[in-house]
């Protein structure tokens, strides 16, 4: 379960005062998934990384009692001059994973041969986004959150990523951002729209499609 | 209707916090170490230098102990303290900065990347201790302090200084970035105060009542205090020094999750 306790969250600039989430509260039920719609600057983002406990609200609280992923297909965190293996390795360790199971596993998954051992620094921006995208797969969550991932890699590798998705899809909870509603049609059967501060849920994911087509 | 959410057994969450901290503590020598052990030598082997450098200075201008009958000894206990501060303090105040984009893995704490760093520095500066001993028996008349307990709760109360110091000031360069650049230059003044370059005991009242506040300056006079015969303790106030660490670390450790919302 994850809980959001009338949560608020603000930004602030020298001219501008943004209101993310103004005192929402919603508990979100892991035997489902989750698809939010908003548009662009809503703070879907926000959000997600406000559920995995990168970022604190500035009143309220988020409470979560499984094992939540980091967003989804974020290579951010790789340092550049390590090599892919030496990311992975690290990430693995963090989340207390089997390494060598993780390594095994990204090294197939991502398909980036040789560069797997070469430093991030030299690798394009689709090779970053797919040894991302598998580390992201190998570590095992209760509850996967995904922000705007798209294609990645070619269409192979983009039926891998949704078999990927499909296989955790049976055991793990996926809370997804994106603009592509067939992607989030694909995968979440609840809807959340993300409108001016505040959260309304949708008991289905087609209610939640049709209020964000009307309003955006 | 909504139950409370699952607890860790502490256990558990230790061994997570461990388990973090062991692989950024890995990373950062990676990273600055670079793809070869040798890498890691220069880490160790950077503050080394630094000190030898001084004291080869201090040689050169042929400056004269107040105290003792030899200068390698001297200003080399005395400097000492300086460069484990100087190193282990700065490096955890950038510590979260250098690894910001950690804290996007919602395991990774700020509070951990300082842990590791402070295990390396702390590693770094006992070995510069082992070496500095070797090296101040093998070029003064001898190395034999009076109070050899003494000499090494010095050496801990300056790492115990340097570490508080280092993650008061680094909370507050997270809020305030400029605090990086303040923090440089507290650097040399931090030099000039603590007590290397003059002997504190002939500053009159009720100036040496004031220097007497800098932290630094009381790790100088407990290292000198403890080698030494005879050496006046009258500024030196070992329980002011543990006082102001153990508040920095406080202020640290309470400060950071005061700010966690606006971190």
């Amino acid at each position: 379960m994850i809980r959001l306790a009338s949560v608020t969250k603000v930004y602030r600039t020298e001219n501008h005062r943004k209101v993310v989430l103004d005192n929402v509260s919603y508990t979100f039920d892991t035997n489902h998934s989750y698809g939010v719609f908003g548009p662009n600057g809503a703070g879907k983002s926000t959000l997600l990384r406000l559920i995995a406990g990168t970022e604190q609200p500035n009143s309220g609280k988020v409470t979560r009692d499984l094992r939540v992923s980091w967003p989804l297909g974020f290579g951010g965190g790789f340092h550049p001059a390590m090599t892919g293996r030496e990311n992975v390795k690290f990430v693995s360790r963090i989340y207390g994973a089997d390494t060598r199971r993780v390594i095994d596993f990204v090294e197939y998954f991502s398909e980036i041969g040789h560069y797997f051992d070469m430093p991030v620094s030299t690798y394009s921006s689709g090779m970053g986004a797919r040894l991302a995208f598998g580390l992201s797969m190998a570590i095992d969550f209760e509850c996967y959150l995904v922000d705007e991932i798209t294609a990645v890699g070619d269409a192979r590798f983009g039926l891998r990523c949704r078999e990927a998705f499909d296989e955790r899809r049976g055991r793990s909870s996926i809370i997804m951002v994106s603009h592509d509603i067939g992607t989030i049609k694909a995968y979440c059967d609840r809807g959340l729209a993300l409108h001016r501060g505040k959260l309304i849920a949708f008991g289905h994911i087609d209610d939640a499609v049709e209020f964000y087509r009307k309003n955006h | 209707m909504i139950g409370e959410p699952r607890r860790r057994p502490p256990a558990s969450a230790l061994a997570i916090t461990l388990a973090v901290i062991n692989a950024i503590l890995l990373r950062d020598i990676r990273v600055r170490a670079g793809a070869y052990y040798t890498g890691f030598l220069m880490i160790l082997l950077m503050p080394l230098g630094h000190l030898l450098a001084l004291l080869i200075v201090y040689h050169i201008f042929g400056r004269i102990a107040p105290v003792g009958n030899d200068q390698v000894v001297y200003f080399g206990l005395s400097i000492l303290p300086f460069v484990i501060y100087l190193y282990l303090s700065r490096r955890i105040v950038i510590a979260p900065l250098e690894n910001g984009p950690l804290l996007y893995f919602n395991r990774v704490k700020v509070f951990d990347i300082i842990f590791a760093r402070g295990i390396i520095e702390v590693v770094s500066c006992i070995v510069v201790f082992i070496f500095i001993i070797f090296i101040l028996d093998i070029f003064s008349n001898g190395f034999a302090p009076r109070d050899w307990p003494g000499v090494l709760f010095a050496f801990a109360g300056t790492i115990y200084l340097s570490f508080c110091f280092g993650a008061a000031n680094s909370l507050i360069a997270q809020i305030i970035p400029f605090w990086v650049f303040a923090y440089s230059l507290s650097v040399p003044l931090m030099w000039i105060a603590s007590g290397v370059i003059f002997f504190p005991s002939i500053i009159p009242e009720p100036y040496d009542q004031w220097l007497a506040l800098n932290p630094l300056l009381q790790c100088v006079e407990w290292m000198r205090y403890s080698y030494y015969e005879d050496y006046p303790d009258r500024l030196l106030n070992v329980p002011y020094l543990i006082s102001f660490s153990t508040a920095c670390l406080a202020f640290s450790l309470i400060g950071e999750r005061l700010a966690r919302r606006v971190l």
